[in-house]
This record gives C-alpha cells, structure tokens and sequence, in this order.
C-alpha cells in the first residue's frame, strides 16, 4: 500500500508521517509537495500537522487553496482514504471536507501532552481494525483543537455515526479534566458521511515506537491496510 | 486589475453568539482589573480593510460580502459585518 503526505509551506508533522509509515508500518510513502496537482499512484493520502501559511487568518484557511487540494478531494469523493492531523484536520475542514471548525483551546494555552482518546466507530478506515470503546495514548500538540459546530449538526454527526473519537480518562469515561482543549462533546475526531476522511486533534504519527513514549498511533494508521488487502484479494 | 470607482471596504469578523470565547471573556476580565467594572460583555474579532474596484457601490458591496463568506470568515462559527464606502469619502 502505497501512502502520500502531503506538505505545506509550514507543516511539520509532514516527517513525523513518513517516518511512522515507514518505520512503524514498514509500508510505502511518498511526500506530495503541495504546488503538486495529481495524487495517482496513491492508495491513501494523509494531511499533516503543523502551522500551514503560519495559520493566517485560521488555521488551514490558507492551505485548501494550495494546487493539490483539488486532487486531495476528488481522491476523498472517490471514497479512498484521507486522514489529517492537527493543522491537517483544520484543514479538512476549512476545505469543506469535514463538518465542524477547530477553535482556540478554551485555555488559551497551546497544549502539548498525552490524552487518552476513546475509539466510537469502527466504520472508517482508520478505525476499522479497532474495537470500538477501545482508549488509545495519544500525544497533542495545539492551541486551536476546540472542536464546534452547531448543535443541530452534532445531532446529525451522532445519528450519522460521524464522530470517531473522543476525549476520555484512562479508562474510557469522558470527563471534563480528559478534555484538553474544551471540545464540544469532548470530540477529538470525526469522519465524513461517508467515513473514507478522518481528521483528529491527536498525533498518531508521533505514537509509532514505544521509544517515543508509546506505539497507539500504529493502531490508527495501520487499519487501513485491512481495507487495502480485502481489496487487493 | 478590473474597471470601476474605487471603493473602500471594512469588514467586521467575530464569533457567532452560539460560539464561546474565551479570548473576550479574558479581555473582560483584564478590564475589570484596571477598573473598568461597567463592562459587561467583550467579544473579540477580526478586522479587515479591502481596497477595491467595482461598477457601483452596491456591487462592492455584493463582492464583499461573497468574500467574507467565502474566506475572511468562516461561516461555521462566525459571522460578519461589510460597510463600504466610496474612496471620495475616505481622507
């Protein structure tokens, strides 16, 4: 399976991606410039952390201008996989291609720690190879990962089986202390109606070895191999 | 660059109601500390100011609040105010 990351003027989880992918995956990767304009060849496509165009204006505002951002979503309406992280879920969604904004954590503190993130659905991708109610170890490093949107939309990302994961303690509850940033519903990451794009606050692809403090990222960016090698055979 | 009367454009962005900020609750907060007690409420935002050319000022106004819309805000979770005027008027 071949996966692109995809870099911005600014990102700079771009290197963290394709050393998780390779190094923690041992699958292919390629980094995509962002004045690129195709992404053939790709099976998988992740958007990475960072501070885009310095985040001018809002975080990922700038960015979905960027050439490639047409390709990134006609791959995402063909239903392949599209995962964005940090400043690559900003983007997601300032593009249209997730509901919702990121705003400035309810601190106002930049926030950088482990948080532990619950797993709601297995229908995406990136979740299909983990049990639902499973609690990954996670690393966040934002000062806007306060997930809004109005609550008539959280009642359609609820019904719709939209929201991917959430904020909780060790052990799976959500409470206030587990929320870093004051997200809505404690909402870490959601998907599109469909499931093929994914965007959470955490850094899975800072979680690959557990020399780095732990290896639950793999679990997320490794699922999607499971779809890949149903569809192969 | 397009035909037209120039025309200067201001456009107000700030957080919808429904939207909590914790930035102008902050400012409230650091105004209540110098003694400014009669302040209610702040709700901080963005201010943009567009030089620009268009056939009327009524189509000024149309270009800039698409704009708005579609990039000096996001609609999500704010909302904006366009006021235009002609350049004439600007000193």
């Amino acid at each position: 399976m071949k996966f692109g990351v995809v870099t911005f003027p600014g990102s700079n989880g771009d290197h963290d991606a394709l050393s998780a992918i390779e190094l923690g995956l041992r699958e292919e990767v390629a980094p995509i410039w962002h004045k690129e304009r195709s992404v053939d060849g790709f099976d998988a496509l992740i958007i990475p952390g960072g501070f885009s165009y310095g985040d001018y204006l809002r975080g990922g505002a700038i960015a979905r201008f960027s050439p490639i951002m047409d390709a990134v979503a006609e791959f995402a309406a063909a239903g392949k996989p599209v995962l964005g992280m940090c400043n690559g879920f900003q983007i997601l969604t300032e593009a249209g291609l997730l509901p919702g904004a990121l705003l400035r954590n309810q601190s106002l503190r930049f926030s950088c720690k482990w948080v532990n993130v619950r797993v709601e659905t297995d229908r995406t991708p990136f979740t299909q190879a983990i049990d639902p109610g499973t609690v990954l170890r996670l690393p966040i490093a934002h000062g806007e990962g306060r997930y809004f949107v109005d609550p008539e939309t959280l009642e359609q990302l609820k019904a719709r089986d939209q929201i991917v994961f959430r904020y909780t303690d060790a052990h799976g509850v959500e409470t206030d202390e587990a929320n870093p940033n004051g997200s809505l519903d404690n909402i870490a990451g959601v998907c599109n109606e469909a499931g093929n794009v994914v965007g959470l606050m955490p850094h899975p692809e800072r979680a690959y070895d557990a020399l780095l403090g732990g290896d639950d990222g793999l679990k997320i960016l490794g699922s999607v191999l499971r779809q890949h090698a149903r569809q192969v055979a | 660059m397009a035909d037209g009367k120039l025309f200067h454009a201001e456009v107000y962005v700030s957080l919808k109601r429904l939207v909590n900020d914790p930035e102008g609750i902050e400012i409230r907060n650091g105004l209540h500390n110098l003694g400014y007690d009669e302040v209610e409420d702040v709700r901080s935002g963005k201010y943009f100011q567009l030089k620009l050319r268009a056939s009327s000022r009524d189509e000024a106004i149309a270009r800039v609040n698409e704009m708005a819309e579609r990039l000096l805000s996001n609609t999500v979770i704010e909302e904006f105010h366009v006021q235009v005027r002609d350049s004439a008027d600007v000193s």
